[in-house]
């Protein structure tokens, strides 16, 4: 390999193929590159898309997902002073696990959140003067709506800055503005995947993601073509981990779809800029009426209204079309506004359900706010 | 000054590395993992010499000068 050109002549990876690799080699597939005695971390994906992979680090790739971890703690200013919480259950998604690790790493006390209720958590933030929360952008929205119920001033708390993972909310404007109104801190968004490790992280700017291409290789391709995409164009986002030998990625098709962009970032970090971060999953966006729609344009503008809590997305069929109604919960929505909204901004009528208080699920991790009950 | 963050390290704006000093590091990089990948790793052996657009990886790539010599693990 001269240069990034030459990355063209290998093969694309695919989930599909790490899927089938652990099917025909149980339990852990061909793609470790060492014998299992070599391994101390075992995680797993989170299976939202189908069956979990199996995931196994060495000491050395563990370090490396902990260091690439440190850098986004700094882009967030996390220093030996900060105290720091990570509200997870500490099961076998890596997620904050990583985090814990890079926080630790970057100096800072870090204080393990699992296996807690929402309540203890909050009572553990306020006493040990956290000064930093991470967590996925939907539980800090649901620990800020149990807050409030239990009259508990989080905004004046010692939480000053959040850094978010495992969703994409935390790098959409209106979720995160939302976040850092009910919270009074700034928030950071941070995007990894079990399969490939901690590639990005937002900056001081927060109007997108910068990939870490010390230790990952970006390319931005047509989904269809798997050729590069243009300037200003959305594609889908392909990564080359470069430090995980226990479990390397070539050119691995991350079904998270981006927009590419040359320009650099106002904030002088010369990593490769993402603008407005991760927009959406490839195998997210489904065509309703021959309109592409992602489940995050949808989002984007529900969390526009304060008055809403939760929501909940509904692909349906009536008379032989699909459909979409988005289902809302809290007091006082305008919920004729946001429909009007919606049809502006979508391009679709898009019918909105005002539901009982407590009615939609809460999440702590990965959150499914997306049923479908189309007809097939 | 403004700082930013390359390598685990606050580094003067003045020093960042340049988009080519970053494309040196990450081919160096790749051509190490590839050339312990394709002697080690059954899924990599597989699928990249099993395919017709398999490649050929030297041994004893130059190694690149690093832009930064703290900054850089």
């Amino acid at each position: 390999m001269r240069s990034k050109a030459d990355l063209k002549r290998l093969p694309f990876t695919t989930k599909k193929e790490l899927v089938e690799d652990q099917k025909q080699f149980p339990p852990y597939g061909q793609n470790h590159t060492f014998s299992v005695d070599k391994y101390i971390r075992y995680h797993q994906t989170s299976g939202t898309t189908g069956k979990p992979i199996k995931i196994l680090d060495t000491e050395e790739s563990w370090n490396w997902w902990a260091e690439c971890w440190v850098k986004v703690c700094r882009s967030a200013g996390i220093t030996e002073q900060d105290i720091v919480f990570l509200a997870f259950h500490f099961g076998p998604f890596i997620g904050f696990w990583a985090a814990y690790e890079g926080a630790k790493k970057a100096g800072a006390l870090v204080f393990p959140g699992g296996g807690q209720t929402s309540e203890q958590r909050l009572n553990n933030i306020i006493e040990n003067k956290a000064t930093v929360l991470m967590c996925t952008p939907s539980y800090a929205l649901h620990l800020a709506e149990v807050a409030k119920q239990r009259n508990i001033d989080i905004k004046n708390s010692s939480i000053k800055t959040i850094i978010t993972a495992g969703e994409p909310g935390g790098s959409i404007p209106s979720v995160r503005q939302q976040i850092e109104s009910l919270w009074g801190a700034k928030l950071f968004d941070h995007v990894g995947m079990t399969e490939m490790g901690a590639y990005g992280y937002s900056c001081s700017e927060q109007n997108g993601l910068h990939v870490n291409e010390e230790e990952f290789i970006l390319e931005v391709i047509n989904p269809e073509t798997g050729e590069p995409v243009q300037e200003g164009e959305r594609g889908e986002l392909v990564l080359t981990n470069l430090g995980r030998l226990g479990y390397p990625l070539v050119r691995y098709r991350t079904g998270d779809m981006v927009i590419y962009s040359e320009k650099a970032c106002p904030c002088g970090n010369p990593y490769h800029f993402l603008p407005g971060g991760i927009i959406g999953r490839a195998d997210d966006m489904v065509v309703i009426r021959g309109i592409n729609i992602f489940p995050q344009s949808i989002e984007a503008i529900v969390r526009e209204f304060k008055e809403i809590d939760e929501f909940r997305i509904v692909y349906y069929t009536q008379n032989h079309m699909d459909q979409i109604k988005v289902q809302v919960e809290g007091e006082g929505i305008d919920t004729a506004q946001l429909e009007k909204r919606l049809r502006e901004r979508i391009g679709l009528r898009i019918d909105v359900e005002q539901v009982s208080q407590g009615t939609l699920p809460r999440f702590e991790m990965k959150s499914r706010r997306v049923v479908d009950q189309r007809e097939r | 000054m403004a700082y930013s963050v390359i390598g685990n390290h606050y580094i003067p704006f003045s020093d960042r590395p340049t988009k080519q000093q970053l494309e040196q590091l990450q081919i160096h990089k790749l051509n190490q993992m590839l050339t312990f990948l394709l002697q080690y790793n059954r899924f990599y052996q597989k699928k990249v010499r099993g395919d017709q657009t398999a490649f050929a990886v030297k041994s004893g790539f130059k190694t690149v000068t690093l832009y930064h010599q703290e900054g850089i693990g």
